[in-house]
């Protein structure tokens, strides 16, 4: 515990320190980022330490307010999720020292500021051990994050984005807030210790307040439809501050989300039905979204909520393995959605730093401006694969393995769980399917039109490979998922602490364990047979003519770049199919006269949750707000007498008591 | 021994589907046709070819038919061929390492065909990627109902013994062939979703992403084709012959009703046309709801 908050200390130190050298903003940024590694070593050591032996550390000081002790606790759960976000955290800070030099020097060196002070924040929240210090935490959290987000403060989407993030953000705090309050309230207390080790709820009581944490956590980590905020803020950051916004930030929603189930005991069935829909609708909707995009981060950010949905589907098989008394599959569950909340973190943060190499190297992110980039940037083009592969769930990578526990979740409780539940969860799976294909054809369509076939531009046509400080933390990401995917048997034990913890039962005591070993021994088999295929090739071509040519253009003899598929044609049909929750608008100009000029046509979805929930909620709200309007803008006396009165009113109800 | 023969089943027989449908779809329609080893003699030519590499590509071209094959190869494994002849390789969870091993050998396909920069090709992947991944979900709700009723998660489990299932959730069973057929005709590209046999780049699915393959690399594509369809039409096969036998029987058995599903595939072949492009995702959410009714059938009678 002393070490993870060394690690803390550490990453604040570095980050006033970088901040410091804002003479020198490249010094400064490296030196907050060197910061960041040996934080990260001692942190994930600690945590990693609480992982195998299982054991909890707790440490406890006297707090500044009267009444409140600073409580904070490393148990399993939290070191399950501390070694990410060190780790991760720490790769993109290196990754940004490369990335951001160049530019003004003041934002930057604060950026290296905010950056360590949104890890140190964000382990805060996970250690927390009590309500009053998570609370304060997760503002840290937020405000960080939001100075991050708003870098780019001259630009005017840029603000708009940034005030989205912080108002929304906050509404779902206010939430949290509220959990946290009602809770205290029923149970005497905050600490974490006491409230969960108190009797079990009534039914009615735990399903609200799950219902509170659920929409209070699920805003943070971009729950469809709380996620409006999401691919609007996401994309607006410098490229290694998305990747710790979506591969970490989230995570935080989701860690709440754990932890207050640990708080408010045993839910009654529905709340784990209705994880499964929450995970669903965020899943197929999210990935449905990012296929319609045509800017790459921003399709990014929204793989991120497809990802959460995938999260909540372990998470709701948990629930409700715990409900129906079958803690194996509750096992199943949660070591899926813990284990992809990981993985979700290193692919995902793989993809986006990568995004950042191309943006640095062809100067967009327009997906269709883009091409052929694999020969010019042969590295990134390798590690956005091995990104695109893992987040469509293939084998042998870290998608798949996390995704593999979901499903053997998923069908053991179809199998084992009355009618309407087992229904429910066997649905849940054919969903998850559908989203393992979409995001499949997504990527394909990513990975097609940035990187293979020919420049569409000029950007593009001159981009060159990113340099070593950016390769090597991807790098390190990519090996990550093969490592994680192929070495799964050697991660469960890792697994069994925080499972057991939230379900009662080690995850190597269930069948994943077997599934694991297969799992490996069939990865080796591909490799293998992929080695001794392409050698059978080899030697079967030896001596014969190879000889390059043309695309054949199906008798065209001179293709051009302008001719290949589009990101926009490929997503079509898809797009098509699923039009009634898209939405998509379509722009044609077509050639109406004998001699046409110029035909366009462009096709933008709209986001349904925005279209439809927020913007009309948004009006509704400033139509009753207005009624307050006149009181804002008048003089300060009328402040002062507003003052007056509720200390007034305040008064009177304590007497009244 | 039993192992050696699930191989030489699983490696020798898969080209000969494509002959025996093309033979009935030749005699229905009043011709001869090819004979019936003719992908078995287009395999051996194509290996002994030299090779053409587009000058767009890259090494992702090359990739494509290698990691395609060896998918559809490792999937092989998983699959009992009859029930005397469990797979090699078989854990709780095979079925879905199945699913997306063929997904791995898909989404490796696309994207060989987008490395060639041509929009035919692109057009191709895209259509691919549609379908597949609307055909997802009637397989894995199928597996889903299979797994449910069978109470296994192995292929080995599910596809053994078969006539439990009939006995105790028949209707089921006949929804889930159904399915899994549309899924199989789907995923193969063949008629009514895709026309293999087509002379316009326009309309093609699977034909028109691997334009620019040649030599060998055409020869893993063509006999990971064919692997493909044998091992989806072994699922159905299985399920539709739920007979146990001994060794020899098992083994005659499967191959006979390998066929059998070959000449049923030609026969759609033959009598049905190909469905406009924007037609098929509707078939596919058919095949879904089979499949979906399926689960309620089992989980309901399960239950009961």
């Amino acid at each position: 515990m002393t070490l993870v908050l060394a690690a803390c200390a550490l990453l604040a130190v570095s980050g006033a320190a970088g901040a410091a050298l804002c003479a020198r903003p490249g010094l400064g940024l490296t030196v907050a980022a060197a910061g960041t590694v040996p934080a990260a070593i001692c942190g994930s050591w600690a945590a990693l330490r609480v992982l195998l032996s299982g054991r909890t550390e707790a440490v406890e000081y006297a707090g500044s307010l009267p009444g409140s002790r600073l409580a904070l606790t490393l148990d399993p759960l939290s070191a399950w999720f501390v070694v990410p976000v060190l780790c991760v955290g720490s790769l993109g800070a290196i990754y940004g020292s490369r990335y951001l030099r160049g530019g003004e020097a003041r934002p930057v060196a604060s950026q290296a500021l905010f950056y360590n002070l949104l890890l140190a924040a964000l382990t805060l929240v996970l250690v927390a051990a009590d309500g009053l210090v998570f609370l304060f935490a997760w503002e840290a959290m937020t405000l960080c994050a939001y100075l991050l987000v708003v870098r780019e403060h001259h630009r005017a989407e840029v603000r708009s984005a940034g005030l989205l993030y912080l108002v929304l953000t906050h509404a779902g705090t206010a939430c949290v807030l509220a959990f946290f309050a009602a809770l205290g309230t029923l149970q005497g207390s905050l600490r974490f210790s006491v409230l969960a080790a108190h009797l079990p709820l009534p039914a009615a009581t735990g399903a609200g307040l799950f219902a509170l944490a659920l929409v209070g956590f699920g805003t943070k980590a971009g729950v469809w439809p709380l996620h409006v905020w999401l691919p609007a803020a996401h994309p607006v950051a410098p490229t290694h501050v998305s990747a710790v916004l979506s591969g970490l930030v989230l995570k935080a929603g989701i860690y709440g989300l754990l932890r207050s189930l640990l708080l408010l005991g045993p839910l009654p069935q529905s709340c784990g039905v209705w994880l499964i829909v929450a995970g669903v609708a965020s899943g197929v909707l999210g990935v449905l979204s990012a296929l319609a995009q045509h800017e790459l981060k921003r399709l990014l950010a929204y793989h991120s909520i497809e990802n959460i949905g995938i999260i909540l589907l372990g998470i709701g098989v948990g629930v409700l393995g715990i409900s129906c008394g079958a803690p194996a599959i509750a096992a199943l569950g949660f070591a899926g959605a813990l284990l992809h909340a990981t993985n979700h973190a290193v692919f995902k943060s793989l993809l986006f730093l990568s995004a950042g190499a191309v943006k640095r190297a062809c100067g967009t992110l327009q997906i269709d401006q883009l091409g052929g980039l694999s020969r010019r940037m042969p590295r990134t083009g390798l590690l956005f694969l091995v990104g695109a592969a893992a987040i469509s769930g293939l084998p042998p990578l870290n998608g798949f393995a996390s995704e593999l526990l979901i499903y053997l979740g998923l069908f053991g409780a179809g199998a084992a769980f009355p009618l309407g539940t087992g229904a429910v969860a066997l649905l849940g799976a054919a969903a998850l399917a559908l989203m393992g294909g979409l995001a499949a054809a997504c990527f394909v369509k990513v990975f097609g039109t940035v990187f293979l076939g020919t420049p569409r531009a000029a950007g593009a046509a001159a981009a060159t490979e990113a340099p070593v400080e950016m390769l090597a933390p991807m790098a390190i990401l990519a090996v990550a998922c093969c490592a994680i995917g192929i070495g799964l048997p050697a991660l469960l034990p890792l697994l069994d602490a925080p499972v057991r913890q939230l379900g009662g039962v080690s995850v190597s005591a269930t069948p994943a364990m077997a599934a694991a070993f297969r799992v490996t021994q069939a990865a080796l088999c591909l490799a293998l047979g992929c080695a001794a295929l392409a050698a059978l090739r080899a030697a079967l071509l030896r001596g014969r003519a190879v000889t390059a040519a043309p695309t054949w253009a199906c008798g065209y003899a001179r293709p051009s770049p302008s001719m290949q598929y589009t990101a926009a044609s490929f997503a079509s049909p898809l797009v098509q199919v699923f039009a009634p929750v898209l939405v998509p608008t379509r722009h044609l100009r077509s050639a109406s006269l004998a001699f046409p000029v110029l035909v366009e046509c462009d096709e933008h979805a709209s986001d349904v949750a925005e279209r439809y929930g927020l913007e009309p909620a948004l009006r509704a709200g400033g139509v009753a707000l207005k009624v307050l309007r006149h009181l804002q803008a008048s003089r300060v006396q009328s402040y002062l007498l507003a003052v007056f009165a509720t200390l007034l009113a305040l008064l009177w109800w304590k007497v009244a008591r | 021994m039993k192992l050696l023969l699930h191989l030489a089943l699983m490696l020798l027989l898969p080209p000969l589907l494509p002959g025996v449908i093309n033979r009935v779809k030749s005699i229905v329609g009043g011709r001869r046709g090819p004979p019936l080893l003719q992908l078995y003699f287009d395999l051996w030519k194509l290996l002994r070819k030299g090779a053409v590499y587009s000058t767009t590509t890259t090494w992702v071209f090359r990739a494509g038919p290698v990691v395609t094959l060896a998918g559809a190869l490792l999937a092989g494994t998983l699959l009992p061929m009859g029930g005397a002849l469990p797979a090699p390789l078989a854990f709780a969870g095979d079925i879905i390492l199945f699913a997306y091993l063929l997904g791995l050998g898909r989404f490796f396909t696309m994207i060989a065909a987008l490395d060639t920069g041509s929009s035919f090709e692109g057009m191709g992947a895209s259509r691919e990627a549609t379908f597949g991944a609307l055909a997802e979900p009637a397989f894995f709700l199928s597996l889903a109902a299979l797994a449910a009723a069978r109470r296994s998660l192995s292929f080995t489990g599910i596809l053994s013994n078969e006539m439990v299932a009939w006995h105790r959730f028949g209707p089921a069973m006949v929804m889930l062939i159904a399915a899994l057929m549309l899924v199989a005709l789907a995923e193969c590209s063949r008629i009514p979703f895709d026309d293999p046999n087509t002379h316009l780049e326009l309309t093609m699915i699977h034909e028109v992403m691997v334009l620019d393959h040649s030599g060998p690399d055409l020869a893993f594509i063509l006999y990971g084709a064919a692997l493909k369809l044998f091992l989806l039409g072994a699922v159905v096969v299985r399920l539709a012959l739920p007979f146990e036998a001994s060794l020899r029987g098992h083994v005659a058995l499967f191959i006979a009703g390998m066929l059998l599903f070959a000449m049923v595939v030609g026969l759609i072949e033959a009598t049905l046309a190909r469905l406009r492009l924007n037609r098929v995702p509707h078939i596919l959410v058919g095949a879904s709801v089979f499949a979906a009714l399926a689960v309620a059938v089992v989980l309901i009678r399960a239950g009961a």
